[in-house]
């Protein structure tokens, strides 16, 4: 079992911990994992999710075999063994997005914040039986886990916000087990869009940040950092470029939010949520999966550091740049 | 040129980068270090900012007669003033190019940052596929075979 596993593994058995018909039980998420990278399989999954005041849905079809997996909507996303990631928008050409060599430090075990339900026996999804996992988070419920009983797969994941109401879910509508099934084609090329990890020490990224979110990795593509915090269950990538925000490119449809003394910008995709906005000469885009109260206490937390201000000898070496650059 | 040091910033490197004055093997040494080097990626950033900005300044017309005059060998510039004269509008020429020189330098020196805007499906994608590692693949990465739109 590799180290990832352990923890995911320790994770799941320490939220199962508070609930004493689950302490030795089953670890839903950690076998969810587990089943969808060994399990072949093929069928039609719904997304939905609330964007603003209304629900959306997207009907997508999965296809698992040989440690990979394809979901097919107007985008295709593979996972190939080892953590490899290829994306084609629209049918396109294939593009690498992540290297089976980045895999990300152990997630934080999250027991103290969250705690999970005893499985029970559940609805049947796609005709087939359940067991159901709450997700709790002190006596608001946050989630449902549908895990199938015979391979563990997760066949429905309902995500709550405080009154009770759906925000978001992924459930099949039709699945077949075929353990014959050949394992999807892999495509013979991708373009190189992955990004390279970054060391700790070279970047001002804090550790941790507010609600449990405790740093996982560090990335660069370009010109924007990616930083990767993740409390267990839920993760969350603070994105910072260099800048001013340029408000009028972002798209109209957003919730205004304050994050800090700035001015944000929250918008809702089918697998979670984002905040944009801009403090200390840098503009920051938050992507999760997490409760957006959640997201927010976390971004909150972030304390850019002050824009740098350049020296008088490379204020004076940019002038004398820009003044020659029209003459050569 | 030798290899860029491993640890140090680019510098004036950086300008050659842009002027693709450096060698092909250079290059990719010097852009590999500025995908990597925050610090890099910032002077990089501002210096190809600031060369936009002068690109982008109108031309100024010179006077007319101007170049009639520069170029006239019979009727020099300074010839019907004597030296007393061309040594003043020396002076006054130096001392025009000292105050444009030091405004360009507090002008450019301390220029405003440059407009972001971040392209949120991309970034989201990223996400997504980081997220994805280690975790239920049907949870983190399905999500990503939905187009991002936000009903612009």
């Amino acid at each position: 079992m590799t180290k990832r596993a352990v923890a995911a593994a320790v994770l799941l058995a320490g939220l199962a911990s508070p609930l004493p018909a689950t302490a030795g039980g089953p670890e839903p998420l950690e076998k969810a994992r587990y089943a969808a990278e060994h399990t072949s399989f093929e069928g039609v999954l719904e997304v939905r999710w609330r964007d603003r005041d209304q629900m959306r849905s997207e009907r997508l079809h999965v296809e698992a075999g040989g440690g990979s997996l394809i979901v097919r909507g107007a985008n295709l996303v593979m996972a190939r063994p080892q953590f490899g990631r290829l994306l084609s928008h629209g049918g396109g050409g294939w593009e690498e997005m992540w290297l089976p060599s980045m895999a990300p430090a152990a997630r934080p075990d999250g027991v103290r914040k969250y705690r999970t339900t005893p499985a029970v026996d559940g609805p049947a999804v796609a005709g087939r039986p359940t067991r159901v996992v709450e997700v709790h988070r002190g006596a608001t419920l946050l989630e449902r886990l549908y895990l199938d009983t015979e391979t563990n797969l997760l066949l429905e994941r309902d995500q709550y916000d405080p009154n009770g109401q759906v925000v978001r879910q992924l459930a099949f509508e039709s699945l077949a087990i075929d353990p014959t099934a050949p394992p999807p084609s892999l495509p013979k090329s991708a373009a190189k869009h992955a990004p390279k990890r970054v060391d700790a020490d070279r970047v001002a990224a804090p550790d941790a940040l507010a609600d449990g979110y405790e740093r996982i990795g560090i990335y660069r593509s370009a010109e924007v950092l990616q930083v990767l915090y993740s409390d267990g269950l839920y993760d969350l990538s603070v994105f910072e470029q260099d800048g001013r925000l340029r408000r009028s490119d972002l798209p109209p449809a957003a919730e205004q939010v304050a994050v800090g003394d700035a001015p944000g910008w929250r918008y809702a995709w089918p697998g979670g949520q984002l905040v944009v906005w801009a403090a200390g000469g840098k503009v920051f885009t938050a992507v999760s999966d997490a409760p957006v109260d959640q997201v927010l206490t976390a971004v909150r937390s972030l304390r850019p550091a002050p824009s740098r201000e350049l020296s008088l000898l490379g204020k004076i070496r940019r002038a004398c740049e820009a003044l020659m650059e029209p003459l050569s | 040129m030798s290899s860029f040091d491993a640890g140090a910033h680019l510098g004036d490197a950086l300008s050659a980068l842009l002027d693709d004055e450096l060698p092909v093997a250079q290059a990719a040494q010097a852009r590999a270090h500025v995908a990597e080097c925050p610090t890099c990626a910032h002077e990089l950033a501002a210096v190809t900012q600031a060369r936009a900005w002068v690109r982008a300044l109108p031309p100024v017309e010179p006077p007319f007669g101007f170049y009639a005059r520069m170029l006239d060998d019979r009727l020099p510039v300074t010839a019907a003033v004597g030296p007393r004269f061309d040594l003043r509008r020396r002076a006054a020429v130096a001392a025009l190019g000292a105050a444009a020189a030091a405004v360009t330098v507090l002008g450019i020196g301390s220029p405003a940052a440059r407009p972001v805007s971040p392209t949120v499906p991309r970034l989201v994608e990223a996400h997504a596929t980081s997220a994805s590692v280690g975790a239920d693949l049907l949870s983190k990465l399905a999500p990503m075979g939905v187009p991002v739109s936000f009903g612009r």
